[in-house]
């Protein structure tokens, strides 16, 4: 007789895999993959513009596909979405989702989860999860996984920037974060790209076309907007505006980087970190070399993922 | 007696006596024992928390929301039933705020300023306090309602207080020992209930909830494991920051509050016997951060910091309190120097914005937790 866990079931308690898992169903799974078992944990990052979420295997060897480090916890699914007004239903889809990824193939039924741990600002309204911890202390413990030995991590998500001294084993050091307010965020670009008429996706790669960056104030995103639209209305090319937003968002985001210690290597997560525009302008203003990872979007997730395994 | 205490220190002018006049005060400088002793209920006055309104176009922008809403109190009536107002110098705002409140209030109202100086040492400053008590005992004499203060009466109103004092004492020993007992913010609600209830009966249920929480102290317990926090900063309106540390996984076990331990910690054993004494006694207080020099406060936050075994400080800093915030990098140095990490925290309207303070929160207490001392 099989037995997976059912949706939910595990959430709130961290479960050993003998309690879910019978011998028929650990039998599915490739053997020289999983040595026989699967343990699977996950992580939910809700943020502000986009909930990820990450299941990893505790079991994974190294070379798998996936792997994060060797040997260790591999990565077997993965899934990003934006989140509207409902924020639970947000978590509960990526983390659906990540499941269904995470499922061996021709598997029909979801894998079960061993534990799960929900982060970003959503964190606590989401049920889903068996224990909340904040997205500075997941961004570092993911970051370390994706870049052995970093120092320090930069994370731009949707409404917050934050600045994270990491030690060893991703402990949190000390961090920063921005004041109430949205300039020097991902917010803020995205506020730029309605007013220009761009999708954020060419934001990057058009700033860097730029000839003479134009001059954005950098202290308030109301504010930005308006000097915005007057260059629009001066003709300035959209190039050149964007440059100058990358620039004015870069300052805003150096002068929090700098009141941490800084030491490399330095890591990029978040969303803002697919934009390569804004990467070189942090990299220009703090005169360092950035490390982006392909999943810098999911290093909180990822960490949830990590700590729920280093929990149970 | 406890909820009696919160709900005093919650709407003050609610709580006044009815047999003797009240009279309203603003800064913890103003030494209540001459109020008692002039024959007035002495209520600390403070600020609805929440937006403001007509004082914002009387005030400064760069004033304090504290200030804003302290005037907006004033002229919404909310000092209708007392017998006046004693301002002392605090800091710029607050006097701009009795400055309007002098041109708006009512023909004919008590509005005294208590000018007790800034710097606190040098030559011919106790002279100067003492004469500052003074013409504030005189000027109470003069109040209807008021009466002189002679030496009995200010001995037994000094003895009052410094009984009040005491038992604050005893309590805050009990929210070090067994802050899951009595957790910092509700000691702060009961200082500040202290501050608003008459004196003797606040007298006697102070000293009976201190001989309740020894007693339930004394009983055995496990150790929570929450991270000791001291907290510093100027006036609170509300205890919404210290629940929203506490609702974040940490304990307040030590202050250098407007409201706590920085006012109540006056040396017990030597009673003032004159009002010269009382002022220079009040001098000699933790001083806040509107005086100079501030190190016999820094010494204060970093022996409170040891003697608490606290593993880190938060500061909640009013917006826009320019005093504060120029201490504050040094305070913040002295305080890390010994090893512990601190967060800054900015209040504003009697609260901080929870959703990323609350991030910021419990970031500092996992670090704490993950034994991440010093970095």
């Amino acid at each position: 007789m099989r037995r997976w866990l059912q949706a939910g079931e595990g959430f709130g308690r961290p479960v050993r895999p003998t309690d879910v898992a019978d011998a028929a169903a650990l039998a599915r799974l490739p053997d020289e993959q999983h040595n026989g078992l699967m343990v699977l944990y996950a992580g939910v990052d809700i943020g502000s513009a986009t909930a990820k979420a990450v299941v990893i295997d505790v079991a994974g060897v190294a070379g798998a596909a996936g792997a994060v480090g060797a040997p260790g916890p591999v990565i077997v699914g993965k899934a990003l979405r934006p989140v509207g007004y409902d924020i639970e239903a947000a978590g509960w889809a990526v983390l659906l989702e990540a499941r269904e990824a995470a499922a061996p193939a021709g598997s029909t039924e979801l894998p079960p989860l061993a534990g799960v741990i929900a982060t970003g600002y959503g964190r606590h309204a989401f049920p889903g999860a068996g224990a909340a911890v904040t997205e500075i202390t997941c961004h570092a413990r993911g970051s370390v996984e994706l870049v052995p030995g970093v120092r320090t991590v930069i994370d731009v998500g949707g409404q917050d920037s934050k600045v994270i001294a990491v030690g060893p084993r991703g402990r949190v050091l000390d961090f920063v974060m921005n004041d109430k307010c949205a300039a020097g965020t991902g917010r803020f670009l995205e506020v730029m790209a309605r007013a220009l008429e761009v999708s954020l996706d060419e934001f990057g790669p058009l700033s860097l076309q730029a000839r003479a960056p134009a001059e954005v104030s950098n202290t308030c995103t109301v504010f930005a907007e308006s000097e915005v639209i007057s260059l629009r209305a001066s003709r300035r090319p959209k190039e050149d505006i964007i440059a100058g937003i990358h620039k004015a968002m870069a300052r805003r985001i150096a002068g929090l980087a700098r009141r941490v210690e800084l030491g490399s290597p330095i890591v990029m997560t978040g969303g803002a970190a697919r934009n390569i525009g804004l990467v070189r302008a942090i990299e220009t203003e703090l005169a360092v070399e950035l490390v982006v990872p392909e999943l810098a979007p999911y290093a909180g997730a990822l960490g949830a993922a990590l700590l729920a395994m280093e929990k149970a | 007696m406890l909820e009696r205490l919160v709900a005093a220190g919650a709407d003050p002018l609610a709580h006044r006596p009815s047999d003797r006049p009240s009279l309203g005060y603003v800064c913890s400088y103003v030494p209540e024992e001459v109020i008692l002793a002039a024959g007035f209920h002495p209520v600390r006055l403070g600020a609805r928390p929440g937006p403001t309104g007509p004082a914002d176009s009387l005030l400064q922008t760069f004033a304090c929301s504290f200030a804003r809403a302290l005037l907006d109190g004033l002229l919404s009536g909310r000092a209708a039933g007392l017998s006046g107002v004693v301002f002392a110098y605090t800091c710029d705002s607050l006097r701009a705020a009795m400055e309007a409140w002098k041109v708006r209030a009512p023909a004919g109202s008590f509005i005294h300023f208590l000018n007790l100086p800034a710097r606190l040492e040098g030559p011919g400053v106790d002279t100067y306090a003492a004469s500052e008590v003074q013409r504030l005992a005189d000027a109470l004499a003069g109040v209807k309602g008021g009466r002189q203060v002679t030496a009995e009466r200010l001995a037994e109103a000094t003895r009052l207080v410094a009984d009040l004092r005491r038992s604050l004492g005893r309590l805050d020993r009990v929210r070090s020992s067994r802050p899951d007992l009595l957790p910092g913010s509700v000691f702060i609600a009961v200082a500040r209930g202290a501050q608003a209830l008459e004196r003797s009966e606040a007298a006697r249920l102070l000293a009976a909830l201190a001989d309740e929480f020894e007693a339930a102290a004394a009983r055995p317990s496990q150790p929570a494991g929450r991270p000791r926090l001291l907290v510093s900063g100027g006036y609170l309106e509300t205890e919404q920051p210290l629940r929203l540390i506490e609702e974040s996984g940490a304990d307040i076990v030590a202050d250098d509050l407007c409201l706590g331990w920085r006012r109540i910690a006056f040396a017990e054993d030597d009673e003032p016997n004159s009002l010269a004494e009382l002022a220079a006694r009040y001098l000699r207080r933790v001083p806040c951060a509107a005086k100079h020099p501030p190190d016999p406060r820094f010494d204060f936050v970093v022996r409170l910091a040891d003697e608490h075994q606290v593993a880190g400080g938060v500061f909640l800093l009013q917006k826009f309190c320019d005093p504060h915030a120029f201490d504050y990098p040094a305070l913040r140095d002295r305080l890390e120097a010994t090893g512990r990490p601190t967060l800054l925290l900015e209040v504003e309207q009697g609260s901080v914005a929870s959703g990323q303070a609350r991030t910021r929160l419990e970031a500092f207490v996992e670090r704490l937790r993950a034994g991440g001392g010093s970095s």
